[in-house]
C-alpha cells in the first residue's frame, strides 16, 4: 500500500519534469528549416500582391477624403483597440504616396529573401500599421498574413532557401553541412502550433451549428452568390449527399488536424486534405488569398531534409 | 543569410550543442560555461514560447460564446493581442455560414437646375476585380454592418458615434458636385432562414433567384449624413 502511495505522490513531479524535457527538446532540438523558405516566398508574395492591390484604389484607402481618413482611424481604435498603434499615423499626409512606395521595396525585398533579418521586422511592420490604419477592410486573409510574417520577423528567419541571402552566403564561401538552425527550428514550431490552434478552433466551433451536423454548410456557403466564385449551387442544391460530404469531409479535417498532423504516416493524407480544402474554398468562394496563406504556412510541416533527398536522387 | 558567420548567427551558437557534438565542420571545445549558457538559452527559448502559445489558445478560446473564466484570462492579456495582432477566435463560418452584408448608398444630388436626382452605390460592387478588391469591399460592408449591430444593442442605447457610417458617407459624396446628403442602407444576404426554408421544402434555387428580395433581410436605413 505504501508503495502505492510513494509512486502517486512521485506522479506530479515526474510528469511535470517529463512534460517539460519533452516541451524544451521539442522546441529547441535544431530541425531542418529549408521549407521556411517557400513560406517567406509566398507570403512575401502575397504581401505584395495585397500592397499593390491596395495601390488600385490608393486614395480610397489613404486620402484624406477616404473611407476612413486618419483621424476618424485613430478615434475608431482609441475606442476599439486601446493597445493597437500603427506607423501610419505618424506619416504627414503628403509623404503617404512616397511612404507607400518605399513600403512595396521593403516588401518585394524580403519576398526575394534579401536581409530577411531586417526586411521581414519592416514588413511585419508594415502589414500591421496597414492593418491598423484600415480596419474596416479586414478579413481572415490579413490576420493569416500578419500572425505567420510575425513568425518569421520575430526569429529573423525566412532566408534559409530560395533567397538572395543564401545565394550570397554561398558565394562567400558559407556551406553548412546541414539546414538546422535554432530559430529555424522555434519558428517552425511556432507556425505548426499556431495552425493547429486555428484549424482546431475552426473545427470545434462548427460543432454548434446545426448546418454542419446536417450536412447542409456547404450548400449555405455557396449560395452566398457575393463571393462570385465558380458556381456549384446547382449541383449542390440537386444532390443532397454530395452536399452533405462537402460538408463533413472540411468539418473533421479541420477538428482532427491538430493531433493527425503529427503521426508521420497520417500527415501526407492531412495535408492533401487541408490543401483540397482551401484550394475548394478559393474556387467556390473565391478567397485564394488567403487559402494560399494557409497553404504556405502548411509547408512547414513537410521535412526539408525528406524534400531535399527526394529532389537529389532524381 | 547575410552574416550568418557573425556573433551569434554563427551555426555554432544557432544549431547549439547538439550541432557541436554531430556537425563535421565545427571543433568540438565547448568549456562548461558555453554548455551552461546554451542550456539556459534552451531553456528561456522553450519557456517564452509555452508562454507565448497559451496565450495564442487563451485567445481562442476566449471568443463568444465562452465561459467568464476564459475570458478573464483573455482580459489579462489584451494589450497582448492588440499589440501584435494576435488573440483572433479562428471561427470561420461558425457556428453556421453568416449572410453577406450589403451597403447601399443614396447620394442625393442636386443639379445646376436646382433639379433633385438621386445616384446610388452599392457595396460591394460585383463588378470590382480583382477578386482581393471584391473582398476588400466585401469587408467594408460587413464593418459597417457590425458597427451598427454593436451601436443598436450597446449598453445605454448609444448610436450617436456611427464614426464609420459617417466617414462612408462623406467619401462617397466627395467629389460628386451636387451631392447635398448621403443616406446609407444595409441588408444582409441570402438569408439563412430563407435558404433553410428553400432547403426544407426541397426547391431547386439558381443564384438568380437567390438574389431575389425572398433571400434578403430587411434593409434598414443606417441615417442620412450630409456631404461636406
Amino acid at each position: 500500500m505504501r508503495l502505492i502511495f510513494q509512486q502517486a505522490a512521485r506522479y506530479p513531479g515526474e510528469f511535470v519534469a517529463q512534460q517539460w524535457s519533452d516541451w524544451r527538446s521539442f522546441i529547441t532540438t535544431p530541425v531542418d528549416g529549408t521549407m521556411l523558405g517557400p513560406v517567406r516566398l509566398t507570403l512575401g508574395l502575397l504581401a505584395t500582391w495585397n500592397w499593390l492591390v491596395m495601390g488600385l484604389d490608393f486614395s480610397d484607402w489613404f486620402g484624406p477624403f477616404g473611407w476612413l481618413p486618419k483621424a476618424e482611424a485613430i478615434a475608431l481604435r482609441r475606442a476599439t483597440i486601446p493597445w493597437g498603434w500603427s506607423l501610419w499615423d505618424i506619416v504627414p499626409q503628403s509623404v503617404v504616396a512616397p511612404v507607400y512606395g518605399l513600403g512595396l521595396i521593403v516588401i518585394l525585398t524580403w519576398t526575394v529573401g534579401f536581409c530577411c533579418r531586417w526586411s521581414g521586422v519592416i514588413t511585419w511592420l508594415l502589414i500591421y500599421s496597414t492593418m491598423r490604419r484600415l480596419p474596416m477592410m479586414l478579413f481572415g486573409f490579413d490576420s493569416i498574413l500578419s500572425t505567420f510574417v510575425l513568425y518569421l520577423a520575430l526569429t529573423g528567419t525566412g532566408g534559409e532557401s530560395l533567397s538572395i541571402d543564401r545565394w550570397l552566403a554561398s558565394r562567400n564561401g558559407f556551406k553548412p553541412i546541414q539546414n538546422k538552425f535554432l530559430r529555424s527550428t522555434v519558428a517552425i514550431r511556432l507556425i505548426q502550433i499556431h495552425l493547429c490552434v486555428i484549424y482546431g478552433a475552426a473545427g470545434l466551433s462548427k460543432l454548434r451549428g446545426e448546418p454542419w451536423w446536417s450536412g447542409t454548410a456547404s450548400f449555405f456557403l455557396v449560395a452566398n452568390s457575393e463571393f462570385r466564385g465558380v458556381s456549384i449551387l446547382e449541383t449542390l442544391g440537386n444532390h443532397r449527399m454530395i452536399t452533405a460530404l462537402f460538408t463533413h469531409i472540411p468539418l473533421w479535417t479541420e477538428i482532427l488536424y491538430p493531433v493527425l498532423i503529427w503521426p508521420k504516416l497520417w500527415r501526407p493524407l492531412i495535408m492533401i486534405l487541408t490543401v483540397g480544402l482551401h484550394l475548394a474554398i478559393g474556387l467556390t468562394l473565391g478567397l485564394w488569398e488567403f487559402g494560399f496563406a494557409m497553404i504556405a504556412a502548411n509547408l512547414v510541416f513537410i521535412d526539408g531534409e525528406w524534400l531535399k533527398a527526394v529532389l537529389h536522387s532524381k | 543569410m547575410i552574416g550568418l558567420r557573425n556573433g551569434d548567427d554563427q551555426p555554432i551558437a544557432i544549431s547549439e550543442l547538439n550541432d557541436r557534438k554531430t556537425s563535421p565542420m565545427l571543433p568540438n571545445h565547448n568549456t562548461g560555461n558555453d554548455l551552461e549558457r546554451v542550456s539556459l538559452k534552451r531553456s528561456m527559448i522553450a519557456i517564452v514560447v509555452a508562454i507565448h502559445l497559451a496565450i495564442v489558445l487563451i485567445g481562442a478560446l476566449a471568443a463568444q460564446p465562452s465561459s467568464l473564466l476564459e475570458q478573464a484570462l483573455a482580459n489579462k492579456f489584451l494589450g497582448y493581442f492588440q499589440i501584435l495582432d494576435l488573440g483572433q477566435g479562428y471561427r470561420f463560418y461558425a457556428p453556421s455560414p453568416a449572410p453577406t452584408a450589403i451597403v447601399t448608398a443614396k447620394l442625393k444630388i442636386r443639379d445646376d437646375d436646382g433639379r433633385i436626382h438621386y445616384k446610388t452605390v452599392r457595396i460591394p460592387d460585383r463588378n470590382t476585380g480583382p477578386r482581393l478588391r471584391l473582398q476588400r469591399q466585401l469587408a467594408l460592408a460587413n464593418s459597417l454592418w457590425t458597427e451598427y449591430e454593436r451601436e443598436l444593442t450597446a449598453p445605454g442605447g448609444d448610436h450617436s458615434s456611427h464614426i464609420l457610417a459617417k466617414s462612408y458617407a462623406r467619401h462617397l459624396g466627395n467629389g460628386v458636385a451636387g451631392c447635398e446628403s448621403v443616406e446609407l442602407f444595409v441588408h444582409r444576404h441570402p438569408d439563412p432562414s430563407a435558404l433553410e426554408n428553400a432547403l426544407r421544402h426541397g426547391s431547386k434555387l439558381t443564384l438568380k433567384e437567390l438574389d431575389t428580395e425572398r433571400f434578403s433581410t430587411p434593409i434598414e436605413s443606417l441615417g442620412v449624413f450630409p456631404c461636406d
